[in-house]
């Protein structure tokens, strides 16, 4: 069956860069909020003025249109300097994720280097600390116009006038993951990008005289990226911008910024929903407003109805809106958005059989809930298919397939992986769901990510960090993302024992296995299973199938082949003689042949 | 590690533990951070730790900064005496 969102309205410019010059003449702009609250406002004009000049220097260093530029920075003005400045004389921003700081750098150097490299940047830029932490990536990447310092490059007196794009030119590069492994470049165009901005319009329905953005979101990513930055700045209406690191050490920020600038729309991964329900204080929560907060979006990972009302919960003492809560579900493959729920109903899923979903591809009644993420937005198609691509009716689980005027041109400089992903104007997002009652639930994937706090995975990141360590059989493990009774995903690594391995040893072979993912990756596995060897499920030409194991492993069937001897044979032959006899017993009479 | 840099490891432990939320156990102060700490435990540490000593870490002072001593020894070098414990 096929979803169909409303139809998108006529675009409101040809491209995003295009709204630049209306939009500087508001009166409204981007606050940043620092840890200690102090706030730095900048008007749309002060920032469209900043980016003029950094166009003008990136041109003036032999940035041509259609270069990319790789970014590396954090939530800062210098960030809109040079991501607008990158467009500004017709570049192509690829904003890269800033160190995670304190250890694991070489990991870090070596997946921006990789990721310079896939893009194909020309430049790079960054400032202060990080850009001379960054010698060591740009020096194994080489991009020919080097390292830029950011404050620099907006300190420049000239100032350029906006090329304007075609929309059928590349807009921006964004890591779907970003590993040493497989980074994947999605290519986006202006025109997606216009159609993406257009489509959340509609959606949201942002009103000047009432509205105001709040994202604490990393700038690099769709989410923040797309959904607020540019969203805000070529709607345009005011945004209030939090450092992610901030946040995560200081939750309270984002509710209290919400309140002080009555911020009404605000999103954020499911995670973030249950931290701050877990994490804020109670004081730092006194006298707050927050019945301003129309729209809270929830997306970028699996959503967990648990944590909503405990959110819920949590804020309404302070005139938070439960119904303001409100489920999405896009990629970035897709440019962000593709289902938006509607707003106004309590955080409730629907109660289904993980079992019988998993091993029947059904939709029965059971104990595991599902959150609905609504219906495509605007200009967007969405159909469920089997395997073999046949359109699947409702309560059946399938892959879900989304076509409209955002997707993506490929992922860049890889035909292979777009070809694979792309058909006939259908991107097919390896996740999996069903739809009822026109709604779409999002459940488990087929591709093989792994998505922890709304960022996305290679799982190799985590297998590669079991090379090597003793008792685990070699190249016998496998990461995937299960999502546990709360409806959050975590982390959990299979693996075989080496043969041999003394069964006493479990535990402190699981906690190795934990210590050595956590410090590769920074991430800690919330399972390890050690398996019997032989247990993994592998396709025929021997490699891992993780999609399986997991289905198996929820399906409470992950379990070793029988050990086969002359004995059991014997009585396998024995089963299978008297299969074939009951078989030739059960056989309706042959019709006569006409 | 001298006094002072003890007295600023158990000062960020607190932080970890009281601030951040953190329950787990810490291996002790010579064994790397990255293999204890989950990636967002580490990063609002990092930010914790700033805003505590009103210092700034720059991505290539963390960059040398392992362990739990050797963020003590960076705060005891680079904070105002009145601000550590």
């Amino acid at each position: 069956m096929t979803l169909v969102g409303p139809p998108l309205p006529a675009p409101r410019w040809p491209t995003l860069v295009h709204a630049f010059e209306r939009a500087a003449r508001d009166e409204s702009g981007v606050t940043f909020v620092g840890l200690d609250e102090r706030e730095t406002f900048l008007a749309w004009g002060e920032v469209f003025d900043r980016a003029a000049r950094t166009g003008a220097a990136l041109a003036a260093r032999g940035v041509a249109p259609g270069d990319r530029v790789a970014i590396v920075l954090r939530t800062e003005p210098a960030f809109l300097d040079s991501f607008l400045g990158a467009w500004w004389c017709g570049a192509v921003p690829v904003p890269l994720y800033p160190p995670v700081r304190l250890g694991r750098m070489e990991e870090y150097l070596a997946a921006t280097a990789r990721m310079i490299s896939v893009s194909g940047a020309r430049m790079v830029i960054s400032s202060g600390g990080t850009r001379r932490l960054l010698g060591g990536a740009v020096e194994r990447a080489r991009p020919p116009l080097g390292c830029e310092d950011a404050t620099r490059l907006a300190a420049g007196r000239e100032r350029a006038a906006p090329r304007l794009p075609a929309p059928e030119a590349l807009a921006l590069v964004q890591f779907s993951s970003g590993s040493t492994v497989d980074p994947k470049p999605v290519a986006l165009t202006h025109g997606a990008l216009q159609a993406m901005a257009d489509a959340l319009v509609h959606e949201t329905h942002p009103d000047r005289s009432r509205d105001a953005l709040v994202s604490w979101l990393p700038l690099y990513h769709d989410m923040g990226l797309i959904g607020c930055l540019l969203g805000a700045a070529t709607y345009p209406g005011p945004l209030v911008l939090i450092a992610p690191e901030h946040f995560l050490a200081r939750p309270a920020l984002w509710p209290r910024a919400i309140a002080r600038h009555r911020g009404s729309i605000s999103a954020a991964p499911a995670f973030a929903y249950a931290y701050v329900a877990e994490r804020v204080r109670a004081a730092d929560l006194q006298g707050l407003s927050l019945g301003c907060w129309r729209l809270a979006l929830n997306g970028a990972e699996p959503i967990s109805g648990e944590a909503m009302r405990r959110f819920a919960w949590r804020l309404e003492p302070h005139g938070f809106d439960a119904g303001a809560l409100v489920p999405v579900y896009g990629l970035s493959e897709a440019a962000l958005a593709v289902t938006f729920s509607r707003p106004g109903r309590p955080p409730m899923g629907r109660h289904v059989d993980p079992v019988r979903l998993a091993r029947d591809g059904e939709v029965a009644p059971g104990d595991r809930e599902v959150v609905s993420v609504g219906r495509p937005v605007a200009g967007v198609e969405l159909q469920l298919r089997d395997q073999r691509g046949a359109e699947l009716g409702p309560g059946r689980l399938g892959r879900v397939w989304v076509r409209g005027p955002a997707l993506m041109r490929g992922y860049l400089g890889d035909p292979g992986a777009t070809d694979r992903a792309l058909r006939g104007g259908w991107l097919d997002t390896g996740d999996l769901g069903f739809v009822l009652d026109g709604e779409l639930y999002v459940h488990g994937r087929a591709k093989d990510v792994v998505i922890v706090r709304g960022a996305n995975h290679a799982p190799e990141e985590f297998e590669a960090a079991l090379t090597g360590l003793a008792g685990l059989r070699p190249g016998c493990a496998v990461a995937v993302g299960s999502t546990g009774h709360g409806g959050e995903e975590a982390l959990v690594i299979l693996a075989e024992q080496a043969r041999g391995h003394a069964a006493t040893d479990d535990e402190a072979l699981a906690a190795e296995v934990r210590r050595v993912v956590l410090e590769a990756t920074g991430i800690a596995p919330q399972a390890v299973h050690l398996l019997a060897p032989g247990t993994l499920p592998r396709t025929s030409s021997g490699k891992l199938r993780r999609g399986e194991a997991l289905r198996r492993l929820q399906a409470g069937a992950l379990a070793p082949p029988e050990k086969i001897t002359a004995l059991r044979l014997a009585a396998l032959a024995a089963r299978s003689q008297l299969a074939y006899a009951r078989a030739r017993r059960a056989r309706p009479p042959r019709e006569p042949e006409r | 590690m001298t006094d002072r840099e003890r007295r600023i490891a158990d000062e960020i432990l607190r932080l970890a533990r009281e601030d951040l939320g953190y329950r787990g156990p810490l291996d002790g102060a010579a064994a790397p951070l990255a293999g204890q700490l989950d990636s967002l435990v580490l990063l609002s540490l990092v930010v914790a730790v700033e805003d505590r000593f009103r210092i700034a870490l720059a991505d290539d002072d963390a960059a040398s900064t392992r362990t739990l001593e050797d963020l003590a020894r960076l705060v005891a070098d680079r904070a105002a005496p009145e601000v550590l414990p």
